[in-house]
C-alpha cells in the first residue's frame, strides 16, 4: 500500500518515494518547461549520458557528472502544475475513517526507513558534490537560506490564502501533471499517485528568486511538497465506506433503500420537530446534484430555504450536527453582518503572488453548505458585504460562482446544495421555500430529541445511511416514455386550475422534485407513484406557504 | 582630438554620440590597419550602434492563445493577444558595460546578454599583462551603453480560457522601442519571440531541468477595445459559416438567444435586431441614432431578467444595472475629486461604459425620476452633457438601452394605459422603438408545448432536437460583429411604401383602440429595424421584405400592449378612456375646466362631439356635475 500524504506526516516519508494524495484542485499555474531528456557529462572519463528528466525537479548528476546546458539532446517539454488542497470542509468521520484506514498499512515502515536511510546518504553526498563544485558566492547563498528555512516568513499563512475554510490540519501541494489532461478542472476532486519531491536543494532555487510571483511558487518542500503524478484520477465521490466505482456494493446498497429511507425520515422529521413535509424535501435536498446545464440554467439542484425556525438558541447547530454525521462534506455558515462583511466569499486572483486567493464558495462538488440566518441582525451591509449576497445568489439560483480576476470575472460551475435556515422569508434565492410546522409537543422537547437521535445515530445505522446518501445520489435516472404524456397532462391541468401562477420553473421543479423522490427509494426510473408524490409534495408545501400569507 | 571644421551646424547629439564619435576617431589615429588587437579592446557592436531592429510578424499570421505557447515554439516568433496585469517600471538595462583601467587607462568593453552578468575586475590589456601591474577596472558609466527594459506579465483574455481552468499568463521582456507600450489592463497584441530564460551561476546548476520561459517583445500593439472586440469576427469557420446559411437563419438565431427560455419568438427576434443595430445617419449636422431601445414590461415572472443577464453575456459591450441600484449620476457620469491632486475629473457611469454598447436595465420602473431623466438625452441624442463643477463637456453614450419594467401594481392591468401601468412618463416610453409586453396566460396549446419541451430537456439532458439546433455564443458574437460591418442604405423605390404603411398605421391608430403613441418617432423606429435586418442578411441595401419584417414586429410589440385588454373582461370603449383622460386631467383637485378638457381630449384625438357625448353620459350617471354655463366640471 502506498502511503497517503493526507495522514503521514512528511518527515515519515521520503524524496522520490511513491505517494498518494487525494485533494480538489484550489489553483492551476503555469505550465512548467522542463527537459524531459538531458545529457550530463562525466568531468573525469569525458564520456556523456543521455539521462530522463520526467518526474524529477532537479537532474540527477553523480558526484562528478556535469550538466550540459546547450546540449542537442536535450528535449524540452511541459508538464502542468496544479495546487491541491485537502478537500475542504471534510466531516470529521470521514477524517476519521481515512486515518484509520492508513494504519492497517503502517507495518510496511520499517523497511522504508531503511531506505531513507540511503536515500538521506545519497543525497548528503551529492549535496557535498554540489557544494564542492560551486564557486564561492553560492555557498553563502546556501548558508543564508538554511538558516531562514527555519524562520519561514509568514510562509505559515501564505499557505493558508490556498484554503477556502480554515482548517488547521489542511495540507497543500503542488502536482506536476505529464501529458496534461485537459479534463481536469478546478476544484475537482482527485487523486494522485506520484513521486514525492522534497528536496531541500528545491529551496535553495526559491531563495534566488526574487521575483516575488514565484515565491509560492517554490515554498520549501517541507510546507508545500511536490507530486510528480504518475497517475490522476478524478473523483465522484469522496465516501470512504463505498468504493470509487461502487458496483458490487450498489446494488446491495440500492436494494434496502427503501428501509433506509425510512430511518433517514424518521430521524429528520424528529429533528425537525415533527414535520414530516419538511423531513421530505430534506432527503431530496440531501441527494440532489446537478445534472445538467445550460446557459441560465442548472437542472437537479433543490435549494432549500427551512423558514420559521423560531425556537430557541443552539437550535440550527444541533441541526447542523446530525446533518454532519450523514454526509462527507459541510460547512455551516452563520450569516452574521459581520460574517458578511468581512470574509471573502469569491476567489480572487492575486496578481503580485500570482496566486488564486480562495474564498468561501470555492468548494467542491457535493459540500452541503448551510447558511444559518437566525443570527442575521438588523445593521449595514458594506460594499463587500453587499457583494457576498449577490454571490451567493447566483450560487443558489444558477450554481456558478464568479472568479475575480480584476481585469475580468471568470465564472466557475459549482455543485453546492445550499440550505438556508431563517426565522422569516429568506433574503437569498431558493428553489424550495418550506416553512416549518413544529409539533408543540416537540417544540418543548427539542433538547430531549436530539439526544434522543444522537443517541439512535450509533454506528451500523449511521453506516448505513451515509452509504445510501452517496450511492442513491449516484444513480444513473431516467424518464420513462410512458410518463412523458401524464406529466405534460397535468401541467396542463395545473396551469388551468392555478390561473397561471403555475410557470415553466414550477414544472422544471417538478421535474426535479420527482426525480429525487424516485432516486431516494433506489429506482432509477420515475414511476407514476413517485411523480403523484412529488406532485402532492409541492401541493402541500404551496398550501402552507398561501396559508402562512394568510394567518397573519 | 580636436574635430574638423563643420560647414553646417551638427546634429543634436547625447553623450553616447559624442562617445561613438570619439571612440571612432581614437581607433583611425592609434592603430594600424591589420594590426591585431585583443577582442575585449575592441568596440563591440552594440556600443557603436544608434539603431534597434525589430521583426513584426507575417500579417498572415494570426495570433495565437497564450495557453497554446508550448514548448515547440521555443526560438520562434510567435503573435499573442492578452491584457496586461503587471508591469513594471522602466528601468535601464546594461547593454554594453565599459571599464577603464586605474592603472593603463585602456578601455575595457563587455557585451551583457543576459539579465546578470559579472564585473571583470583585473584588467586585460597588453601594458597590464606584461607589466604585471595588476591594473584594477572601473566601471564607466557614462561610457556604458543602456537599453531601456520593461518587464510586463499578459494574461489570457476571458474568452480564450476553457471552462473549468485557470487563465494562463506569460511573462514578456521588453526593451529599448518596445517599453511603455502598454499599461496594466490594458489590451496587447505582442509579437515576440518564446525562449526559454538563461540563469547563469548556481542557480542554473540548481534549477537544472527546469526552466523559466518569456518572450522576448518585438512589437507590442496597444488595442482599443474596438480593436479587441472585432478581432474575432473575421474568422468564421466553414462549418460556421454552413450553420448560419441556414434557410431561416433569421429565426434560427432568434432562438439562439436563450435557449432555455422557450417561446417568445417575437421578443427574441426584437432583441436580435437590437444586438445588430441600425445604422446610424448624420444628414447635415443632425444625428439621427441607429441603436435600438426595446423596453420589456411584463408580470413577475416571465423570465424578463433573464433574457436581459443573457444579453449582457452575448453583447461585446455591455453594461447590467438594476434600477433601484443606480443613480442618474451613477448611469452618467459624475465628476469626482481626485483625492491625491485635488483636481476634478469625470468619472463615466454606467451609459458611457456602454459606449457602442447595451446597457441593459433591470427595474426600470423602480428608478427615481429625477434619475430616469437623465436617460432622456442618451436615448435619442447618443450623447451626456455635463455641465459642473467647472467642467462643461459632452460625453458620447451611443447606447443600446434595453430596460426590463414591471407593471406598477404587481400585474398588468389591461384597463390602464401603459403610463399608468409602468409608471413612466410618455416622454420616456415614446423613446423606446419597441414595446413588449410579456404576459403569462393559460392557453393549452402553448403549455401543452411547454411542457414537451421541458419534460424532454429533463429527459434527454439535451435541448429537444426539433427545435433548431441552438448556435454557439461565440459564433453568435462573431457573426453579430460581422453584421456590424455592413451599412446598408434605404434604396428610393421603397419610400412609397414606406410612406404609405406609416400613414396607415397613424390612421389605424387614430381609429383603433390604441393604447401606445403612434408618432414619428415610430417611423424612425421602423427604419431602424428594417436597416438592422437588412444588416443581418449581410446585405448592402434595405428591401421591401425587411420593412415588412420591421413593420410586423412594430405591430407585434403594439399588439401586445393593446391584446392584454381582449382578453380580460370588456374593451374600454372611447367613452370610458375619455373619462380615464378627464380622471387623469383632474388628478387631485375636484374641478376641471372645460377649455381643458377639451385641448386634452382634441390633443388625444378625440372629437368634440364624442366629448360631449362621454359628459353627459357621465353626468346621468351622477359621476360628475357641470355648471350652467358648461364652463367647470365637478366631480360628486
Amino acid at each position: 500500500m502506498i502511503p497517503s500524504l493526507n495522514s503521514v506526516a512528511l518527515h515519515d516519508v521520503v524524496d522520490q518515494q511513491l505517494v498518494r494524495f487525494t485533494g480538489m484542485i484550489q489553483d492551476m499555474q503555469n505550465p512548467e518547461m522542463y527537459l524531459e531528456q538531458y545529457e550530463v557529462q562525466d568531468s573525469i572519463t569525458k564520456q556523456t549520458t543521455v539521462k530522463m528528466g520526467k518526474y524529477r525537479d532537479i537532474p540527477a548528476c553523480g558526484p562528478d557528472e556535469v550538466f550540459i546546458d546547450d546540449s542537442r539532446s536535450n528535449v524540452h517539454r511541459e508538464r502542468q502544475v496544479l495546487c491541491c488542497i485537502s478537500i475542504p470542509a471534510l466531516n470529521p468521520w470521514v477524517k476519521q475513517l481515512l486515518a484509520t484506514g492508513t494504519d492497517r498499512h503502517t507495518e510496511v515502515k520499517p523497511l522504508q526507513h531503511e531506505n531513507k536511510r540511503a536515500y538521506s546518504d545519497e543525497s548528503a553526498s551529492s549535496n557535498k558534490a554540489l557544494s564542492s563544485s560551486i564557486s564561492p558566492p553560492g555557498t553563502s547563498v546556501k548558508r543564508v537560506c538554511c538558516d531562514k528555512k527555519h524562520v519561514p516568513r509568514n510562509v505559515r499563512c501564505d499557505t493558508e490564502l490556498h484554503l477556502p475554510l480554515p482548517e488547521s490540519q489542511a495540507k497543500t501541494c503542488l502536482v506536476k501533471v505529464y501529458d496534461s489532461d485537459p479534463a481536469l478542472a478546478l476544484n475537482d476532486m482527485i487523486e494522485v499517485v506520484g513521486f514525492l519531491s522534497v528536496d531541500p536543494r528545491l529551496c535553495l532555487i526559491s531563495e534566488e528568486m526574487e521575483d516575488e510571483g514565484a515565491q509560492f511558487h517554490n515554498l520549501p518542500g517541507s510546507l508545500v511538497p511536490r507530486l510528480h503524478a504518475v497517475s490522476v484520477r478524478k473523483l465522484k465521490h469522496n465516501n470512504p465506506l463505498l468504493e470509487l466505482n461502487f458496483c458490487s456494493s450498489a446494488d446491495e446498497v440500492l436494494g434496502l433503500a427503501r428501509l433506509v429511507r425510512q430511518d433517514l425520515h424518521l430521524v429528520l422529521s424528529q429533528v425537525l420537530l415533527g414535520d414530516h413535509l419538511a423531513a421530505n424535501y430534506f432527503i431530496c435536498h440531501l441527494i440532489s446534484s446537478v445534472f445538467q446545464r445550460s446557459e441560465l440554467l442548472a437542472l437537479g439542484q433543490l435549494s432549500l430555504n427551512i423558514s420559521n425556525v423560531v425556537c430557541g438558541h443552539g437550535y440550527t447547530e444541533k441541526l447542523y450536527t446530525v446533518l454532519r454525521q450523514l454526509v462527507t462534506k459541510s460547512h455551516y455558515q452563520p450569516l452574521t453582518i459581520e460574517n458578511l462583511n468581512k470574509c471573502t466569499f469569491t476567489p480572487k486572483k492575486d496578481y503580485d503572488a500570482n496566486r488564486l486567493v480562495s474564498g468561501i464558495l470555492q468548494l467542491s462538488t457535493q459540500t452541503h453548505l448551510v447558511l444559518d440566518e437566525t443570527c442575521l441582525e438588523p445593521g449595514q451591509l458594506d460594499s463587500n458585504g453587499v457583494h457576498n449576497v449577490a454571490a451567493l445568489g447566483t450560487l443558489i439560483s444558477q450554481q456558478k460562482v464568479d472568479y475575480d480576476f480584476q481585469f475580468y470575472k471568470l465564472e466557475f460551475k459549482a455543485d453546492v446544495p445550499v440550505l438556508v435556515l431563517s426565522e422569516g422569508k429568506s433574503l437569498l434565492p431558493n428553489d424550495v421555500a418550506v416553512p416549518l410546522e413544529p409539533d408543540s409537543k416537540c417544540l418543548e422537547t427539542w433538547n430531549e430529541i436530539f439526544e434522543a437521535v444522537n443517541h439512535y445515530l450509533q454506528e451500523p445505522v449511521l453506516q448505513r445511511l451515509r452509504k445510501y446518501l452517496t450511492a442513491v445520489r449516484l444513480l444513473e435516472y431516467c424518464l420513462p416514455q410512458d410518463l412523458e404524456q401524464v406529466i405534460q397532462d397535468d401541467f396542463v391541468r395545473l396551469r388551468r386550475e392555478t390561473d397561471t401562477k403555475t410557470s415553466a420553473s414550477d414544472l422544471h421543479l417538478l421535474l426535479v422534485l420527482s426525480r429525487l423522490v424516485s432516486l431516494s427509494q433506489g429506482e432509477g426510473t420515475l414511476s407514476r407513484e413517485s411523480w403523484d408524490l412529488a406532485c402532492s409534495m409541492e401541493k402541500q408545501r404551496k398550501q402552507r406557504i398561501n396559508g402562512r400569507v394568510h394567518q397573519p | 582630438m580636436l574635430p574638423d571644421y563643420k560647414q553646417r551646424e551638427v546634429t543634436a547629439k547625447d553623450s553616447l554620440d559624442v562617445y561613438i564619435e570619439h571612440r571612432l576617431l581614437m581607433e583611425q589615429r592609434l592603430h594600424q590597419p591589420g594590426e591585431q588587437r585583443d577582442p575585449r579592446n575592441k568596440y563591440p557592436p552594440e556600443l557603436m550602434r544608434r539603431f534597434e531592429i525589430y521583426f513584426k510578424d507575417l500579417s498572415l499570421n494570426k495570433p495565437i492563445p497564450v495557453r497554446d505557447v508550448k514548448a515547440e515554439h521555443i526560438g520562434k516568433l510567435v503573435t499573442v493577444r492578452g491584457i496586461v496585469t503587471r508591469c513594471t517600471e522602466v528601468k535601464p538595462m546594461m547593454v554594453v558595460a565599459t571599464y577603464t583601467c586605474d592603472q593603463c587607462g585602456a578601455e575595457t568593453y563587455q557585451p551583457v546578454n543576459s539579465l546578470t552578468f559579472m564585473p571583470l575586475a583585473m584588467c586585460p590589456s597588453e601594458d597590464c599583462r606584461v607589466n604585471k601591474a595588476g591594473g584594477r577596472l572601473y566601471l564607466q558609466t557614462r561610457g556604458s551603453k543602456f537599453i531601456k527594459f520593461q518587464e510586463l506579465r499578459i494574461q489570457e483574455h476571458s474568452d480564450a480560457v476553457p471552462v473549468g481552468n485557470i487563465p494562463r499568463s506569460l511573462t514578456v521582456l521588453c526593451r529599448g522601442e518596445t517599453t511603455r507600450q502598454a499599461l496594466p489592463g490594458d489590451h496587447v497584441s505582442v509579437s515576440g519571440i518564446f525562449l526559454p530564460l538563461l540563469r547563469t551561476g548556481f542557480r542554473q546548476i540548481a534549477q537544472g531541468l527546469l526552466s523559466e520561459t518569456f518572450m522576448d517583445a518585438h512589437r507590442v500593439v496597444h488595442l482599443n477595445k474596438t480593436e479587441v472586440d472585432e478581432a474575432p469576427a473575421a474568422d468564421l469557420t466553414p462549418e460556421e459559416v454552413q450553420q448560419l446559411t441556414h434557410e431561416d437563419f433569421y429565426g434560427l438565431l432568434a432562438s439562439s438567444l436563450a435557449p432555455e427560455i422557450y417561446g417568445h419568438e417575437d421578443v427574441k427576434k426584437a432583441l436580435l435586431l437590437l444586438l445588430v443595430g441600425g445604422v446610424d445617419r448624420r444628414p447635415q449636422g443632425m444625428k439621427i441614432r441607429g441603436n435600438i431601445n426595446i423596453c420589456l414590461m411584463g408580470d413577475p415572472g416571465v423570465a424578463k431578467s433573464q433574457l436581459l443577464s443573457y444579453i449582457d453575456r452575448l453583447a461585446a459591450r455591455s453594461q447590467y444595472t438594476t434600477g433601484r441600484g443606480s443613480s442618474g449620476v451613477g448611469l452618467t457620469a459624475a465628476v469626482m475629486k481626485d483625492p491625491l491632486t485635488g483636481e476634478m475629473m469625470l468619472e463615466g457611469g454606467a451609459l458611457v461604459l456602454a459606449d457602442q454598447g447595451i446597457c441593459c436595465i433591470d427595474e426600470f420602473d423602480k428608478m427615481a425620476d429625477s434619475d430616469r431623466t437623465a436617460i432622456h438625452e442618451v436615448m435619442e441624442q447618443q450623447t451626456i452633457s455635463i455641465a459642473k463643477a467647472g467642467i462643461m463637456t459632452s460625453l458620447n453614450a451611443r447606447v443600446s438601452i434595453l430596460a426590463a419594467a414591471n407593471p406598477a401594481f404587481g400585474r398588468y392591468n389591461p384597463r390602464r394605459t401603459v403610463e399608468q401601468n409602468i409608471q413612466l412618463p410618455a416622454a420616456l416610453l415614446s423613446r423606446f422603438d419597441l414595446l413588449w409586453l410579456i404576459q403569462d396566460r393559460p392557453d393549452r396549446d402553448n403549455d401543452l408545448r411547454l411542457a414537451q419541451h421541458i419534460t424532454y430537456v429533463h429527459q434527454h439532458c439535451k435541448q429537444p432536437p426539433a427545435t433548431v439546433q441552438a448556435l454557439d455564443m461565440r459564433v453568435m458574437r462573431r457573426y453579430i460583429a460581422l453584421c456590424k460591418k455592413q451599412e446598408p442604405v434605404i434604396p428610393e423605390e421603397l419610400t412609397d411604401y414606406i410612406v404609405d404603411s406609416y400613414v396607415e398605421m397613424r390612421k389605424e391608430a387614430r381609429n383603433g383602440k390604441d393604447m401606445t403613441f403612434t408618432s414619428a418617432r415610430n417611423l424612425l423606429a421602423i427604419l431602424r429595424l428594417s436597416t438592422a435586418l437588412a444588416r443581418l442578411r449581410l446585405s448592402e441595401q434595405v428591401e421591401k421584405e425587411d420593412v415588412k419584417e420591421a413593420i410586423r414586429l412594430t405591430e407585434m410589440s403594439k399588439d401586445s400592449l393593446n391584446h392584454a385588454e381582449d382578453r380580460h373582461g370588456r374593451a374600454q370603449n372611447v367613452m370610458d378612456r375619455i373619462y380615464s383622460v378627464i380622471r387623469e386631467l383632474a388628478g387631485e383637485s375636484k374641478t376641471v375646466k372645460m377649455a381643458d378638457v377639451l385641448e386634452r381630449c382634441a390633443s388625444k384625438g378625440y372629437t368634440p362631439d364624442q366629448v360631449e357625448e362621454c359628459l353627459e353620459e357621465y353626468e346621468e350617471l351622477n359621476v360628475w356635475l357641470i355648471n350652467q354655463a358648461r364652463t367647470k366640471i365637478t366631480f360628486v
